[in-house]
């Protein structure tokens, strides 16, 4: 036998102990390569192909699956290198050298995460071509394909193999700090007593009902950073009171319960992982109510955001037909106008500039500007879910007429949505005194003007026709020099609207529940290393706890009550605060209730789903204790 | 010849509040081809005395010699190769590699050593002879008895002709009739190869098997007792020694 021999050997005869750390790191690289292959993908983030309303979806879940990638590679790995670490231990007895064990160390990682690497990015491309089948036929955003790119791949390769090599770098630097007698011992070595206090109970009852305070005060004011902060100040707390559980567990007065005694015994592990498995059930529970409520609330701002049933720019030629003609038109393709209005506008980068006579007029609205003044129109829903800045503008604005200027004063703003949007229209709005309109458009050099048409159908679920003839018609006549002119000029309707809402809503749902079932199942792969490492280390003392005299049935009810600890404990506290996050962030932004429904429908689903988790785990268990053969 | 020589050596261990020396100004010597015995009660530094002496860890102050060599100032490399030519170890939960059968078990040693694979052929067989390990040599570890485990970890000890082994309780997880094979098997391999033994252990009748006892307490060597006569003879001289010294049996 050679060293080389030995190192296979060690490999080949351990491969179960190999399998969970290689299968490990082929799911992290696969779901890793399938957000990559969508975010590099070309036609879905190409806005004139995939609505960038549906295509900014994939920005969140993407850094969820970084910060997943981040902490799970080298979890799995510190628990693989523990396994590992008495087998070393024994080696050195023997006199392997140092040099000789990190040599055999950087060979097997090296093997395994190469062949982890390649699996997993086999395995990634097979995700994401079901991905894209599902973009195009499942949620129905045709025109998306998925292409063969080698950007994903390095992208991937990149970023697992650059983890990987710190991880490693990580272990071995601690591996070689440490003693041969630790390295024995490593296995069986008692874990530190955590002790329950009276300062973490208060301090993490304190943070955590500052955290929910932080959340209901200010939340609806500064949204993003709140939000952040208090789920910071929530974790904190639930840090030091899970120090305190240990104090629970300590048992009834009179009753021994052994379960809780061996959780007791490895208190400081299971804080650690039940911290970390609260995390990623109450990110599952927050992120799943959250796409859930986004599905209706889409459609709401989709409808709010679109007054008109049809609305297009008329300017430069182009677009240019007569309310009638496409009222007939569109009367041609089943589609029924109730009214059509058409009014002028002028706009440059940045402002549409309307006459407030007009707008009344088209509107039936009652503004009121003097000449030298503005008023400021913000085309926003205030319920709409987003945080608007509505303070930007509140000062003189120039504007060049030839060799003059014409310095107009701000004359205070309104919040309200007077057209669809449509590419023919600048960000922001401002309504001008008859005079000073007329004024910027017989000399104004830096605005062009246009005619805003605008439509009300009888029914306008059903337009789809009517508005495809519509826009097929304007756009042969139109003659459009590129992609960005044919954009420009294209028509906005609330049906093309809503449909993109409901297709942005569904691919969040899609995406959303890939990164739940992805952040579930790594809870629960943490639980079963967590519980096969005890069940492997303490054989010994669950065979002594039979020979006394326990019976099958009970080591059975023993072992369940232990793992129901470990798998329901953290999905309790985590639904408990995916929750509440759910509920704030969603009835602050006017969502109403629907968030703290869902949650709690995907909590009670999670449940279920894990009461078939913890008896897999226990018979799993039993079985690698021989506690069947006691029955 | 002195085989090992440990002079004046120290060692203690920080604990939060205190430092606690395990061991104080131990001084001791085997003889080569001597079975040494190292007994005491628990927390009395017998376990760390043998790990300091076999370079699994380091010693705070003074010198410990084998074979003439200072392993105090070897380098962590250079100890490891010393370990492996001239050392060998039993632990009492055996400490072999479930991921290798027997006979891999027993070889680890010597590919370590990269020697060839005639040379490692013949040691295993004639140490599996001398230990009655032969019919069990295709198996698992997992698929052996304690005794049987026990023996194949002294088998590998001595597969490299080492000067000296060092067992830590090696008969601590066994039962009389094991004990009894295992310490006949080491005490036949110690004659037979004419490495010096040094081992830690709390079994009155496995120490007997030795041609000498040392008693450690609270970190200090307290008696010594010379093997005068008969094994059953020595075996009743241990006993008398540790109710002389105030010990009882389950003290140590």
């Amino acid at each position: 036998m050679t060293f080389r021999e030995i190192s296979l050997q060690m490999l080949r005869k351990s491969y179960k102990r190999y399998l969970l750390y290689f299968y490990c790191n082929v799911f992290t690289a696969a779901i890793f390569y399938t957000f990559a292959s969508i975010y590099t993908n070309e036609d879905f983030m190409n806005p004139s192909i995939v609505n960038p309303m549906i295509s900014s979806n994939i920005i969140a879940p993407s850094v969820f699956t970084v910060i997943f990638m981040f902490f799970f590679i080298p979890y799995s790995y510190s628990v693989f290198f523990r396994n590992r670490k008495s087998e070393y231990g024994i080696l050195m007895t023997l006199g392997m050298t140092e040099k000789e064990v990190l040599t055999n160390m950087l060979a097997e990682n090296l093997l395994i995460n190469l062949l982890s690497l390649v699996a997993g990015i086999l395995a990634g491309t097979l995700i994401s071509l079901l991905f894209f089948w599902g973009i195009r036929n499942v949620i129905g955003i045709s025109g998306v394909a998925w292409k063969l790119s080698l950007k994903p791949y390095a992208i991937t390769a990149g970023v697992y193999l650059a983890i990987t090599a710190v991880t490693l770098a990580l272990q071995l630097f601690g591996f070689v700090k440490m003693q041969i007698t630790d390295m024995l011992k490593a296995r069986s070595r008692g874990e530190k007593e955590v002790k329950p206090s009276l300062f973490g109970l208060i301090a993490g009852s304190l943070l955590s009902i500052a955290s929910v305070a932080v959340m209901l005060t200010w939340f609806r004011a500064e949204a993003s950073w709140v939000l952040l902060i208090s789920f910071v100040l929530m974790m904190a707390g639930i840090w030091l009171l899970l120090g305190c559980m240990r104090a629970a567990l300590t048992g009834r007065a009179g009753a021994f319960d052994l379960g809780s005694t061996f959780v007791r015994q490895h208190f400081r592990s299971y804080r650690t992982v039940t911290f970390i498995t609260v995390s990623l059930f109450a990110t599952s529970v927050f992120l799943a109510g959250l796409s859930m409520v986004t599905y209706p609330d889409f459609q709401n701002n989709a409808l709010n955001y679109s007054p008109y049933d049809l609305v297009h720019v008329q300017s430069d030629g182009k677009n240019e037909m007569t309310l009638q003609k496409a009222s007939e038109l569109l009367l041609k393709h089943g589609v029924s106008v109730v009214s059509s209005a058409e009014m002028p506008y002028m706009r440059n980068g940045v402002f549409n500039l309307f006459s407030v006579s007009e707008i009344n007029r088209l509107t039936g609205l009652n503004y009121a500007v003097k000449p030298g003044e503005y008023l400021l129109i913000y085309q926003y829903d205030l319920n709409d879910g987003y945080s608007h800045e509505m303070n930007l503008l509140q000062t003189t604005i120039d504007f060049s007429l030839g060799t003059e200027q014409l310095g107009l004063k701000y004359a205070g703003q309104d919040v309200r949505i007077l057209f669809n949007n449509n590419s023919g229209f600048a960000d922001k709005t401002l309504l001008l005194a008859d005079a000073d309109y007329k004024e910027i458009e017989k000399n104004g050099e830096e605005y062009y003007s246009g005619i805003i048409k605008c439509f009300i159908f009888s029914d306008w679920r059903n337009s789809g026709q009517g508005l495809q003839a519509l826009q097929q018609v304007l756009t042969a006549q139109n003659h459009p020099a590129d992609a960005a002119e044919e954009k420009y000029f294209k028509i906005s309707s609330k049906l093309k609207a809503y449909s993109t809402a409901q297709q942005s809503s569904c691919f969040l749902i899609f995406v959303m529940s890939f990164v739940v079932a992805l952040f579930y199942l790594s809870a629960n792969i943490i639980i079963y290393f967590k519980i096969q490492g005890e069940a492997e280390d303490e054989k010994q003392m669950y065979r002594g706890i039979y020979r006394i005299g326990i019976s099958g049935e009970e080591m059975h009810g023993i072992l369940k009550h232990k793992n129901k600890l470990y798998c329901l404990i953290p999905l309790y506290a985590g639904s408990a605060v995916g929750v509440f996050f759910s509920f704030a962030t969603n009835a602050l932004s006017n969502s109403g209730l629907s968030g703290i429904i869902f949650a709690v429908a995907v909590s009670a689903l999670l449940l279920l789903l894990q009461g078939l988790v913890l008896a897999s785990f226990t018979r799993w268990e039993e079985k690698a204790l021989g506690v069947e053969k006691w029955l | 010849m002195n085989i090992i020589e440990v002079r004046h050596v120290w060692k203690s261990y920080q604990t939060k509040t205190e430092k606690a020396d395990v061991l104080k100004d131990i001084n001791l010597c085997v003889r080569a081809n001597e079975m040494v015995a190292i007994m005491g009660p628990s927390g009395s530094g017998k376990t760390t005395l043998l790990n300091l002496i076999s370079g699994i860890d380091r010693a705070d102050k003074g010198e410990i010699l084998i074979e003439g060599n200072s392993i105090s100032a070897m380098k962590k490399s250079d100890m490891a190769l010393f370990r492996r030519k001239r050392l060998g170890l039993v632990f009492q939960d055996f400490n072999l590699l479930e991921c290798f059968t027997v006979r891999e078990n027993i070889i680890l040693p010597m590919a370590l050593e990269k020697k060839d694979r005639h040379e490692q052929e013949s040691q295993l067989n004639m140490l599996s002879q001398i230990l009655c390990i032969g019919d069990i040599l295709d198996k698992n570890i997992p698929d052996i008895s304690g005794g049987q485990k026990q023996r194949v970890a002294i088998a590998r000890a001595f597969v490299n002709n080492p000067a000296v082994i060092f067992a830590d309780e090696p008969t601590g997880n066994l039962d009389s009739k094991s004990t009894k094979d295992v310490m006949h098997y080491l005490a036949g391999a110690n004659d037979k190869f004419g490495a010096g033994v040094l081992m830690v252990t709390h079994d009155t009748f496995a120490a007997s098997y030795c041609q000498r006892v040392l008693l450690l307490k609270d970190g200090k060597v307290l008696s010594e007792l010379q093997k005068k006569g008969s094994r059953k003879q020595f075996f009743r001289d241990i006993l008398e020694m540790l109710v002389l010294i105030g010990g009882e049996q389950n003290d140590i």
